[in-house]
């Protein structure tokens, strides 16, 4: 044995998955065919390696059909894209507008006020008392619209946002894996069921007290439903001809479409 | 008339992120065709899990879409998309070990229903399984990047040198890493035989 042999018995695993350059190749070749030791290691650490390859060229099936891989691509690039809404639309502008709009009806307010009242002399306390009123009538004025315009905007959001996420279940069920030992006869649908209860559940409270900003949504919130509380029944492992019975519906009924188009017209400012 | 599919015949994956980049949606399905089964062959070889390498190659279909613009047109997509792919899987086991998941989990179907290479009979499948098994064994005693390398040499027989441009790492560090973990896996399935 010599410093050789520790060098390159340290590089033994990469002669086994063969990648050294030739020139190496040969030189740790000609060491091994001498060593012992170096034989036996490196005959166990090609069987790793052959274990690997056995491994990686073995014919594992794609989970799913590419049509339905491409539909769930699709379904999360859609769900992600801006024009999807999965932030709140009000968020902080309107309030911010009507912030400025209070403000703005205080100053004119006060300004009017003022204006009005110098040529009569009035006294300084009663400026400001009536600068108070009027600011107050304007401020409870202005408090109502907003928090009016503000349930509102929140209730379409709200179902823009429950009818996105049903959306993505409906798409995700008509592309569902094979169930584990079924061949090709049933799917596995438990995380759309358990996502369509869920939506089930919430939908209730998103939607309650402000029907009539939704009254162009509702056939299709109707609809919805339906086909949710169908999918929500499902058991783990459901035949595939019931899923794609629900998909053939859906599509003659056009139900994604029609989702698609509520949705927008919710979300338009 | 032609079909979709026979649209794209011959257009090259750097003409198809020129396409998707200009806007055109359609280009990402061919890109989809040609690149799933091995994107899944390296998320799968590296989870050991088949619903967690299809999210896999799913995330990395979508941020070739959502991020199309960053992708260099003289660049390799294909390349590109291994990148993404297996530091998603590194990212997704890394998440799973800190949840303390098991790390491995080897799917019944996996070991059951998985064609051998060649016809085999009961004591040949008996031997296949537990060879399997050994081998599960022995991927768990690795660390993330040795894992990787391994993943990557085997599952897409890249060479060293795009092992290390497409982790961002040294060669020498592949070089090593391929080694240990080679000897890492000896020691963990002469473990699991004995």
């Amino acid at each position: 044995m010599n410093l050789l042999h520790f060098r390159y018995r340290d590089r033994l695993g990469l002669l086994a998955a063969d990648v050294l350059d030739p020139q190496e190749t040969d030189a740790m070749s000609k060491h091994v065919s001498t060593c012992r030791p170096c034989q036996a290691e490196l005959s166990e650490l090609r069987l790793v390696s052959v274990a690997l390859e056995d491994d990686a060229v073995m014919d594992r099936p794609f989970p799913i059909s590419s049509d339905a891989l491409r539909t769930r691509v699709l379904a999360q690039i859609r769900s992600a894209s801006p024009h999807s809404v999965k932030q709140p639309v009000w968020s902080l502008r309107p309030i911010a507008m009507a912030l400025s709009l209070i403000g703005v009806g205080l100053l004119t307010g006060v300004l009017v006020t003022r204006m009005s009242s110098a040529p009569a002399q009035v006294e300084p306390a009663q400026i400001a008392q009536a600068s108070a009123d009027s600011a107050a009538a304007d401020s409870a004025a202005n408090d109502a619209a907003f928090y009016e315009r503000l349930q509102k905007t929140h209730a379409r959001a709200n179902a823009v946002r429950y009818l996105s996420e049903a959306q993505d279940v409906l798409m995700q069920v008509a592309s569902a894996a094979d169930c584990p030992n079924s061949g090709k006869e049933s799917v596995d649908v438990t995380r759309e069921a358990q996502t369509s209860r869920l939506l089930l559940k919430r939908r209730a409270a998103l939607v309650s007290g402000t029907e009539d900003s939704l009254i162009a949504a509702r056939g299709v919130m109707e609809e919805v439903e339906g086909v949710l509380q169908q999918v929500a029944e499902f058991e783990q492992c459901t035949r595939r001809t019931e899923v794609d019975a629900i998909a053939l519906r859906m599509d003659r009924r056009k139900l994604l479409m029609k989702i698609d188009l509520v949705t927008q017209e919710l979300a338009a400012p | 008339m032609r079909t979709a599919s026979e649209r794209w015949n011959g257009v090259r994956d750097t003409d198809l992120l020129a396409q998707l980049q200009a806007g055109d949606e359609d280009a990402l399905a061919p890109l989809m065709a040609r690149h799933e089964r091995r994107l899944y062959g390296i998320a799968y070889g590296y989870l050991r899990n088949s619903e967690d390498a299809l999210e896999v190659v799913q995330d990395a279909f979508v941020k070739l879409f959502q991020q199309s613009e960053r992708v260099d047109t003289r660049a390799e997509v294909g390349a590109w998309l291994t990148r993404v792919a297996i530091n998603a899987a590194i990212d997704r086991y890394r998440q799973k070990k800190r949840r303390g998941t098991r790390e491995v989990e080897v799917e019944n179907e996996d070991l059951q229903h998985i064609p051998s290479r060649r016809e085999a009979g009961p004591l040949d499948n008996l031997h296949t399984e537990d060879s399997r098994r050994e081998l599960e064994r022995g991927l768990r005693a690795l660390n993330e990047t040795q894992r990787a390398v391994v993943t990557l040499r085997h599952f897409s027989e890249l060479s060293l040198d795009e092992i290390a441009s497409t982790l961002g790492v040294r060669l020498g560090t592949v070089k090593s890493s391929l080694n240990r973990a080679l000897a890492r896996m000896k020691t963990a399935m002469g473990e699991a035989r004995a």
